[in-house]
């Protein structure tokens, strides 16, 4: 390439850079921009600091299983729901090492169906080039919130930003399609144990010492899916919880305690619950926190006042139901 | 490490291309050969055991044909023996020629296609009650089967037909299959295309790189901005088919149509782009589908490659077989010149249409695609005659815009329709939600606001709008011949840099990746 090529490119990505910089600071978030401006999970990242008792944490199994204000409603518990579709180990454990700068839970449940989700090592470093993009071009992370965009956001340039509280249901994925699952009963009980493979495996056992670094109960949980879950899988996750000294919650050995009824409660001919099942879900887990859990109930102490007044809008949108 | 991925973009292909412009001449293409090793490693690991395996198999049986013909003329044949010995050294080459394609087939079927088979083959002896089922089968596809499997059998063809030379540098003829921007999605490229400019080790060029640099924009444009955007609704609709009719199930057709095209059209700029870098001129594989007037002249301009390889590989060959041609012959003594020639080239156009459909996939959705496709063809083929004859007697031109207008709309009918069946999760499904849109089928849906409930927003709406309006007038501009890259390459700096800029932030902005959504996979790099 000629000199003035190379001048001219230089100029251009130079160019370039500087507009991205600047681009970035138009659609950095200064305050709260409507329901779906984070999507779910990252939203714990802007809950008041240590206000979180428990974390749900894991792929859509979890965000579609536990819902946080179903289990404020009926026990006065802080948690937060940070499952994301197709999560792997990996982003989980990004999450919550991130959340865990700003929040100390006590009680961690991670949702099992990541773990037979085998990724690579170049998938790590993708993530990591993802991270780093963000951190230099903040448009890269925030760029979605054009959809929001109003020129008083303009007023905000050079201002600090504000880092407040959004609503999105704790990150609890609410749906209230009914599909049911109608293959009958799925549980077959075997010897078989499903092989975690070792990307995933690697990061459980982040996951884990993580959790023991910072002291917080980390428990294993299956929610209620036939399509995805099998008896191999509980073998495997049960063997690690036993390895680990972890507490495993398989639901689908559960069904007729929390009352699943197939007909209702999935929204995806049986991969995932609906709102009438995560309601049930939500139920136990709550029972399971005040019975092994030492938390604390909330609902009376004015500093969680947000949350009584996020449990009404809650309400309404589950009530129409 | 898809091409729309930061680690492709800004990381593998920069390294790439530093590495071939530092190497020398002679060692290039041997930079392009070890990325598209490493890119291959990293979607398939192991499984490169199979590309290996074809690149050897054709390298050898290639050689082996050439071998064969060199024999054949330098020995002498007596007179009276000659045409025996030729009809022989004939059936010799015929023979390693089927070797060769049966090697490369056999770990398609083999891999792709066992499960499918097996599945139905158990469905007929349950039916019999045969007591004993085959074993249920499922194997690892390595990225790009599809698509180099009909490189390599488009090779030895041309090898035996000599059409080409049989290649002795089996590292041009590895880095023709495996040649990293057209692994995961085609376009599928004939040896004679490709091959020699691969390993011509020409610098890099500044015209050629901000040239593909910016076809790879416009790629990142549709994939990002409009497929990954669609994917959100596409993939509610199709994913619950059961609670969806009427409108939203038309909607979903044909959003998926734009979604499909966006993506894989998308993902061909992308490629073109980055052999453009390198000073490769990939093939085209689409030319403003959505132009066309009839689906046989749609197919002609939609995934152009795979549509010339059939009729090159598949329709020809047939054509020419014995049976074909006398069939053809009693049939135009019998129905006429136009029906007999139309009924004959049916057997020809039936093997098209029936590996178009099994080579997209492995379920009873993608046969009746091909079918599909089989029969509307045959019938407009049957029917064009008649049409002629109405409109002529009607007196209606047809090359105003009205009966252009009317063509279309029927076009996009039939495409949106096929695409249903291609995107159901099954042929059941597919035949549900096509009856589900005439029973399901309310106006409020279009009024209640049941649209944005399906996983788009009406900022989602306008931007996926605004995509369709450039591809749109793009595509208006290409079909007048116009090169847009060759008009903002005379703009002034100014002008030109500002445009390139305001590209860059769209698909930054409008894109449709990150935190909230589904990472959206390359359609086509799945079959």
């Amino acid at each position: 390439m000629k000199n003035k090529n190379r001048i001219k490119s230089i100029s251009f990505l130079t160019g370039l850079f500087l507009l991205l910089y600047i681009a970035s600071y138009l659609l950095i978030p200064y305050n709260n921009m409507g329901d779906s401006l984070y999507k779910k999970a990252n939203g714990i990242l802007k809950e008041p600091k240590n206000t979180i008792d428990y974390v749900a944490i894991g792929d859509s199994e979890c965000s579609a299983s536990i819902s946080p204000m179903e289990v404020w409603n009926d026990y006065g518990y802080t948690g937060y729901n940070c499952g994301v579709p197709s999560q792997q180990l990996q982003d989980t454990y990004y999450l919550l090492e991130r959340l865990l700068k700003n929040q100390h839970p006590k009680v961690v449940f991670l949702e099992t169906n990541a773990f037979y989700r085998d990724f690579k090592y170049i998938n790590t470093l993708e993530t990591s080039i993802e991270e780093t993009v963000k951190k230099i071009f903040p448009i890269y992370k925030y760029h979605d919130n054009w959809k929001y965009f109003h020129f008083y956001m303009l007023k905000a340039l050079g201002h600090k930003i504000k880092q407040e509280q959004i609503t999105v249901y704790k990150g609890y994925q609410y749906s209230a399609i009914v599909n049911p699952y109608k293959r009958g009963p799925y549980v077959t009980e075997t010897d078989d144990v499903y092989v975690i493979d070792e990307q995933p495996l690697l990061y459980l056992n982040k996951i884990a010492s993580l959790c023991k670094d910072k002291d917080i109960q980390l428990i294993l949980y299956s929610a209620p899916s036939p399509k995805c879950w099998s008896y191999a899988k509980h073998n495997a996750a049960a063997a690690f919880a036993n390895e680990n000294q972890l507490t495993y919650i398989d639901l689908n050995l559960d069904i007729d305690t929390l009352g699943i009824d197939w007909a209702k409660d999935s929204r995806d001919d049986g991969d995932h619950l609906n709102y009438f099942g995560a309601k049930k879900v939500s139920d136990y887990m709550g029972n399971y926190l005040s019975e092994h859990a030492d938390l604390t109930d909330h609902r009376k102490d004015d500093l969680f006042a947000g949350w009584n007044k996020e449990l009404k809008n809650y309400l309404k949108l589950t009530e129409q139901n | 490490m898809a091409y729309n991925s930061l680690l492709y973009l800004f990381i593998f292909l920069p390294v790439v291309l530093l590495a071939y412009q530092l190497a020398p001449k002679n060692f290039r293409y041997k930079v392009l050969l070890s990325a598209s090793y490493v890119f291959f490693l990293s979607f398939s690991g192991k499984l490169l055991v199979y590309l290996l395996f074809s690149t050897l198999s054709i390298h050898h049986i290639g050689l082996w044909l050439t071998s064969c013909k060199k024999d054949f003329l330098s020995a002498s044949h007596a007179p009276e023996n000659k045409k025996a010995e030729k009809a022989a050294y004939e059936a010799k080459r015929r023979r390693i020629l089927w070797l060769g394609i049966g090697l490369q087939l056999s770990i398609l079927l083999i891999l792709k296609y066992s499960g499918f088979l097996f599945e139905n083959f158990n469905l007929v002896l349950k039916a019999i009650s045969f007591p004993r089922l085959l074993p249920a089968m499922k194997f690892a596809l390595p990225i790009g089967i599809s698509f180099y499997t009909l490189q390599a059998i488009s090779y030895l063809i041309d090898v035996y037909y000599e059409k080409i030379e049989a290649d002795d540098n089996l590292g041009r003829l590895a880095l023709y299959l495996a040649f990293f921007p057209t692994l995961l999605e085609g376009p599928i490229c004939r040896y004679s295309q490709t091959a020699e400019a691969l390993c011509q080790g020409k610098p890099l060029e500044y015209k050629n790189v901000t040239y593909g640099l910016q076809r790879m924009i416009w790629g990142l444009f549709k994939k990002l901005v409009i497929a990954d955007r669609l994917n959100l609704l596409v993939e509610t609709i199709f994913d619950t088919p059961n609670h969806y009719g009427g409108i939203i199930v038309i909607a979903g057709a044909v959003l998926y149509t734009f979604q499909l095209y966006a993506d894989f059209s998308g993902c061909i700029d992308m490629t073109i782009g980055t052999g453009e870098m390198f000073g490769v001129t990939i093939p085209e594989n689409f030319r403003q589908p959505f132009f066309s007037k009839t689906a046989s002249e749609f197919w002609r301009r939609w995934h152009i490659t795979l549509g010339a390889w059939l009729k090159d590989y598949i329709f020809y060959p047939i054509s020419l077989t014995k049976f074909v041609k006398n069939l053809g012959k009693r049939s135009r003594a019998k129905f006429g010149k136009h029906f007999g020639q139309i009924l004959s080239s049916s057997v020809a156009l039936f093997g098209v249409w029936i590996l178009n459909g099994l080579w997209h996939g492995t379920g009873w959705n993608y046969i009746f695609f091909g079918m599909y496709y089989f029969v509307l063809i045959l019938i407009g083929n049957l029917l064009e005659p008649a049409v002629e004859r109405i409109t002529s007697s009607l007196r209606i031109d047809r090359t105003n815009s009205l009966y252009r207008g009317f063509q279309t709309v029927k076009l996009l009918i039939i495409v949106f329709t096929g695409e249903l069946f291609f995107r159901a999760n099954n042929l059941t499904a597919g035949m549900n939600m096509f009856r589900s849109i005439f029973t399901g089928f309310h106006w409020s849906a279009v009024t209640d606001g049941s649209l944005l409930k399906l996983g788009l927003t009406l900022p989602d709406f306008i931007a996926v709008f605004f995509g369709f309006i450039a591809v749109y007038t793009v595509g208006v501009i290409h079909e007048r011949g116009i090169s847009i890259r060759e008009r903002i390459a005379g703009w002034n700096v100014f002008a030109r840099w500002s445009f390139l800029y305001v590209a860059i932030l769209l698909v930054i902005v409008l894109g449709a990746y990150g935190d909230g959504y589904l990472p959206a996979k390359l359609i086509y790099a799945g079959f």
